[in-house]
């Protein structure tokens, strides 16, 4: 296995597919990621956004996954609880009894209807000097059922796919076509972990 | 001008000094009973530690060659910030408090020393043509961890710079990896300023041989840490920092570790 983070919101866990989840990344010689989404820190806030119980699978996962040597990250948007989001998913995952507990925040993209909101789009100006090798898309590749993509945030959209199979089209530059692509100028986002 | 390339049979490596002058001259002084002939230092000669203008001396008293870390960088141009390239808040809070005692305490002549150093070296060691870096070839902060780095893409970059061994730190964790068969090696070869996250206070640089085949050593040397954990805490330097020097353990900077490396540590 290469390294690779999965993304997941968690809701589905069993103790079998965690078992096998360790098999496989106890048996490898690159790091096994596992990234778990989660809107706030308590309950009810959370199955606000993502549908009522699913904190509790949520939360479940996470502990399964600790358990197994896994150590999950929770990922998280900054807006979700303010500026206090960090402490509080890091108070969340101690409480949990998860000894190295492990958050990343994203910054907000305009995505989905957000996009029309957001209209705006990276110009020739923007990009006159700046290095696109800081970008996140000019390393990360998202193997997704229905091709291959530069970005997590823009997988499955069509002008954001770079390839249906064909590695050589996969490493070709990625299209800064998006409003998504203004956030990760302006903010320095990264798909890193940490 | 063309770039000097020396050849060697015998070179001791080293990074992340992070200001421990303690470790760094316990090093040294490793090095040379081990007959290295020439010793290389990867860069980052200021962080964590309490005495950054110390490493100065010791590091031209050995004649040690220095490839420009990312905190050199920018404690030469006295930057906003250290450019460590960490992106967690926590790793960030501490990253401040170091790179400003860092650029308090670090003189101008040797910030301007700092600015005279070079991004990369290259040497012959026997038959190989060896490149060093900080971080990696094509970025100065890149964190070229062991469970991330692909072998697909260390090919790459020793291709890329007519390489057939890459030297780097920046991680300050150590690995070593043969690839194409032996014919081309990557080495982290970790960081001097700070231990390994093992639990053991010790702290690891790197013996690299050609006999011609490539033997790459990691050596641990035991140093003073109690005096290096002593004067961070009289310093006001976080009570962490000198924790992670007596336990062994890192306290800070490791939310960027893998799974994989992180599932090592205590923290």
């Amino acid at each position: 296995m290469a390294a690779t983070t999965v993304l997941t919101n968690g809701t589905v866990m069993t103790d079998a597919l965690a078992d096998a989840l360790a098999r496989l990344a106890h048996g490898s010689r690159y790091s096994l990621e596992i990234r778990l989404s989660l809107d706030a820190a308590d309950a009810d806030a959370n199955d606000r956004v993502r549908g009522r119980g699913t904190w509790e699978r949520a939360t479940r996962t996470l502990r399964l996954l600790d358990a197994r040597g896994l150590l999950p990250i929770v990922t998280a948007t900054e807006i979700a609880e303010g500026a206090a989001t960090y402490d509080r998913f890091r108070a969340l995952l101690s409480a949990l009894g998860i000894a190295k507990p492990r958050v990343k925040i994203l910054p907000v993209f305009p995505v989905g209807r957000a996009v029309g909101a957001a209209g705006i789009r990276l110009t020739d100006a923007d990009l006159e000097g700046f290095d696109r090798s800081t970008l996140p898309c000019a390393e990360t590749r998202v193997v997704a059922a229905d091709g291959v993509y530069a970005c997590p945030i823009l997988a499955g959209l069509p002008g954001a796919r770079l390839s249906d199979g064909v590695l050589a089209a996969a490493l070709g530059p990625a299209a800064l076509y998006h409003a998504a692509c203004v956030t990760c100028h302006r903010t320095g986002a990264t798909c890193r972990n940490a | 001008m063309p770039e000097r390339v020396s050849e060697h049979r015998r070179i001791a490596v080293l990074g992340g000094v992070y200001a421990n002058a303690e470790a760094l001259a316990a090093v040294l002084a490793d090095g040379r009973r081990r007959d290295a002939e020439a010793v290389f230092c990867l860069g980052d000669l200021g962080g964590f530690g309490a005495h950054p203008d110390r490493v100065f001396p010791l590091l031209r008293q050995h004649g040690v060659r220095v490839v420009r870390g990312n905190y050199d960088e920018a404690v030469a141009s006295a930057a906003a910030d250290c450019n460590c390239g960490y992106t967690d808040p926590r790793d960030n809070h501490y990253a401040r408090i170091s790179y400003a005692y860092t650029v308090a305490h670090t003189s101008a002549a040797n910030r301007a020393w700092l600015a005279t150093l070079p991004g990369h070296l290259r040497i012959i060691l026997g038959p190989y043509r060896v490149l060093m870096c900080h971080g990696s070839p094509r970025r100065i902060n890149e964190f070229l961890w062991e469970s991330t780095t692909p072998d697909g893409l260390l090919r790459r970059l020793l291709a890329e710079h007519a390489a057939d061994v890459l030297l780097c730190t920046h991680t300050g964790l150590k690995w070593r990896r043969a690839l194409n068969g032996g014919a081309a090696h990557a080495v982290n070869v970790g960081a001097v300023g700070r231990p390994e996250n093992d639990g053991t206070p010790d702290v690891w640089y790197a013996l690299l041989t050609a006999e011609p085949e490539l033997n790459v050593e990691f050596v641990s040397v035991a140093y003073d840490y109690e005096a290096a954990a002593r004067a961070v805490q009289a310093d006001g330097l976080p009570p962490e920092f000198a924790e992670t020097l007596r336990t062994g353990w890192w306290t800070t900077c490791l939310e960027n570790l893998p799974a994989r490396e992180r599932g090592r540590g205590r923290f």
